[in-house]
C-alpha cells in the first residue's frame, strides 16, 4: 500500500468519523450553531473550551456586527446578529428547578467569585494567597489562565471580561461542577462605543479544574483515572512542573507508549498534590493552602 | 491589562471574508489532523477550538504565512486530553469498503506526532514545510516522524509498500 493510498484511506476514515466544524459559509454566529448542533455532522456537547470560544466568537461578533450596524437584526452581510445576552447580570437568574446547592458547592463558588474579584481587580498578590495555590494551578487557574488571560504572544479577548454578578452552581456532572458567573466586557473601546453593558454568562464547566475541591474526597481518586487531564494542565504551570513534568507529558515520541504516557515522576506529583487536594477539602478551610502549611 | 479585543473590534468585512475563505480552505484539514492527533474526543473539541480562535483573532491570523499551522497548535495546546490512550472510533460499515478495518487500532499504536505528520503530509494535503511548522519540529525530524508513521501503520496493517 503505497504512501498515497495510506494517506487516502485515514482520510476516508476521518471524514466518514466525523462531521464538519464548520461550513465554507461560516460566520460567527453560523459556527455557534454549528457547534452546538448535535445533529451536525456527528458533533456532540461542546466541552468547556468550545463553549468558550463560542462565548468569546459570539461576543467578538456582536461588537463587530454593532460596529457595523447597531440598530438593526441583520449585518452588512445579511446574516443574523449574534445573540448575545444584553441583560443586566442583575436580570440573569439562577436557575430556579436546579437542586439547592450543597455547603460543597457553596464553597467551590465562593472560592471562584473571592478569586475573579480579586484577580479582576488587579490585586494579583492578594488572588494567589486568597486560592489554594497547588490545587488552583494545578486543576483550576492552569487552565482559566489558559484560555481567559492574555500571554504576550497569545492575546485573547476575553481579558477585557469581568465578572458582574454572583456565580452560581449549575450541574454537577460525572466531570465535576458546573459554575456560572455573569461577565461585562470592559474593552475600553466597547465602553467608547456604549457596549460596556454588554453582558454574559461564563459557564465554568471546568469539572476538573475545581475538582479539586469540589470533588468528594471518597471520589477524588476516580479523578486520577483522569491523570492525563492533570497533566495537562500541570503542563502550563510554572511551579509544579520544575522538570518533573514535561510540557509534553508523553516524552519523547521514540519511548512514547499511548498506554503509559505519564511519566511515574509525573504521576506521583499528581498523586501526591490529589492527596493534599484531598486533605485540605476535609479540613474545610478553602482559604488555606497546602493544610500541613497552616 | 491589555486590550486584546482591541484590533477585534476594528475587524472588516474583509477580515470576515478572510475567515469564511480560511475555514472553507482548511476545516477539512483541521479536523482531519487534530482528530489524528488527539483522537475522536479530543480532536473535535480540538477542532472546534481551532476555528473558533480562528474567527476570534481573523485579523491576525489574516496576516500569518501559515494560519491553519497556527491554529493546529492553538487546538491542540487547548483541548483537553480525557485519557492518555487516544480513542478511535471504528470504521462505520459504510466506509469498510475504502477503509481498513484494523486502521483505527492501527492509528493508535503510532505516536500523536507521527499520527499527526502521516495525517498532514499524506491526508491533509499539506506541505512538508506547512507540516513542520504546524508541529514545530524541523523538516528532517518531520521525515523521521512520517517514515516511522508510515512503516508502523503498515506493519500494524499487515500490508506492504508494494501491496
Amino acid at each position: 500500500m503505497t504512501d498515497a493510498e495510506l494517506g487516502r484511506q485515514i482520510a476516508s476514515y476521518l471524514d466518514a468519523t466525523t462531521g464538519p466544524v464548520a461550513t465554507a459559509q461560516t460566520s460567527g454566529r453560523e459556527l455557534i450553531m454549528t457547534l452546538n448542533d448535535p445533529k451536525s455532522g456527528g458533533n456532540r456537547r461542546l466541552t468547556r473550551g468550545a463553549a468558550a470560544a463560542a462565548l468569546v466568537v459570539v461576543a467578538v461578533g456582536a461588537i463587530a456586527l454593532s460596529t457595523r450596524d447597531s440598530d438593526e437584526d441583520q449585518s452588512a452581510t445579511g446574516r443574523p446578529t449574534p445573540t448575545i445576552a444584553h441583560e443586566s447580570s442583575e436580570s440573569i437568574p439562577p436557575p430556579s428547578d436546579d437542586p439547592e446547592i450543597t455547603p460543597r458547592e457553596q464553597a467551590a463558588i465562593d472560592l471562584a467569585e473571592r478569586y475573579f474579584t480579586a484577580l479582576y481587580a488587579g490585586d494579583v498578590d492578594t488572588a494567589v494567597e486568597m486560592v489554594p495555590q497547588v490545587s488552583l494551578r494545578v486543576v483550576a487557574e492552569a487552565a482559566w489562565v489558559d484560555w481567559w488571560s492574555t500571554t504576550a504572544d497569545d492575546p485573547n479577548v476575553t481579558d477585557d471580561v469581568w465578572p458582574t454578578g454572583p456565580c452560581w452552581a449549575g450541574a454537577e456532572s460525572t466531570q465535576g461542577l458546573l459554575v456560572t458567573c455573569p461577565v461585562r466586557s470592559h474593552d475600553p473601546l466597547a465602553v467608547a462605543m456604549g457596549l460596556d453593558d454588554l453582558t454574559w454568562n461564563v459557564h465554568i464547566t471546568g469539572a476538573n479544574e475545581v475538582a479539586a475541591f469540589i470533588a468528594p474526597a471518597a471520589d477524588f481518586r476516580t479523578y486520577l483515572d483522569q491523570a492525563g487531564v492533570y497533566a495537562a494542565y500541570l503542563d502550563v504551570t510554572g511551579t509544579l512542573t520544575n522538570g518533573v513534568c514535561d510540557s509534553d507529558t508523553y516524552g519523547p515520541d521514540e519511548v512514547y507508549d499511548p498506554g503509559i504516557a505519564m511519566s511515574q515522576a509525573c504521576a506521583d506529583l499528581v498523586v501526591d498534590v490529589a492527596d493534599d487536594a484531598a486533605a485540605w477539602f476535609e479540613a474545610g478551610q478553602p482559604d488555606t493552602w497546602p493544610p500541613d502549611d497552616g | 491589562m491589555e486590550t486584546g479585543a482591541s484590533a477585534e473590534i476594528g475587524t472588516t468585512i474583509s477580515d470576515d471574508a478572510w475567515f469564511e475563505r480560511f475555514a472553507a480552505d482548511n476545516e477539512v484539514a483541521l479536523r482531519r489532523t487534530l482528530v489524528a492527533a488527539l483522537g475522536h474526543e479530543s480532536g473535535i473539541e480540538a477542532a472546534a477550538i481551532a476555528l473558533a480562535y480562528a474567527w476570534e483573532h481573523r485579523a491576525r491570523l489574516s496576516t500569518m504565512q501559515n494560519p491553519a499551522g497556527y491554529a493546529y497548535r492553538v487546538g491542540r495546546s487547548r483541548a483537553r486530553r480525557r485519557r492518555r490512550e487516544p480513542r478511535f472510533h471504528p470504521v462505520p460499515a459504510h466506509a469498510e469498503a475504502v477503509v481498513e478495518p484494523g486502521l483505527p487500532d492501527a492509528l493508535a499504536a503510532l505516536s500523536e506526532h507521527q499520527r499527526a505528520a502521516v495525517t498532514m503530509v499524506h491526508a491533509a494535503g499539506w506541505s512538508r514545510h506547512e507540516a513542520a511548522e504546524a508541529l514545530q519540529v524541523s523538516v528532517s525530524t518531520l521525515d523521521t516522524h512520517l517514515a516511522r508513521g508510515l512503516t508502523r501503520l503498515r506493519s500494524e496493517l499487515g500490508v506492504d509498500a508494494d501491496d
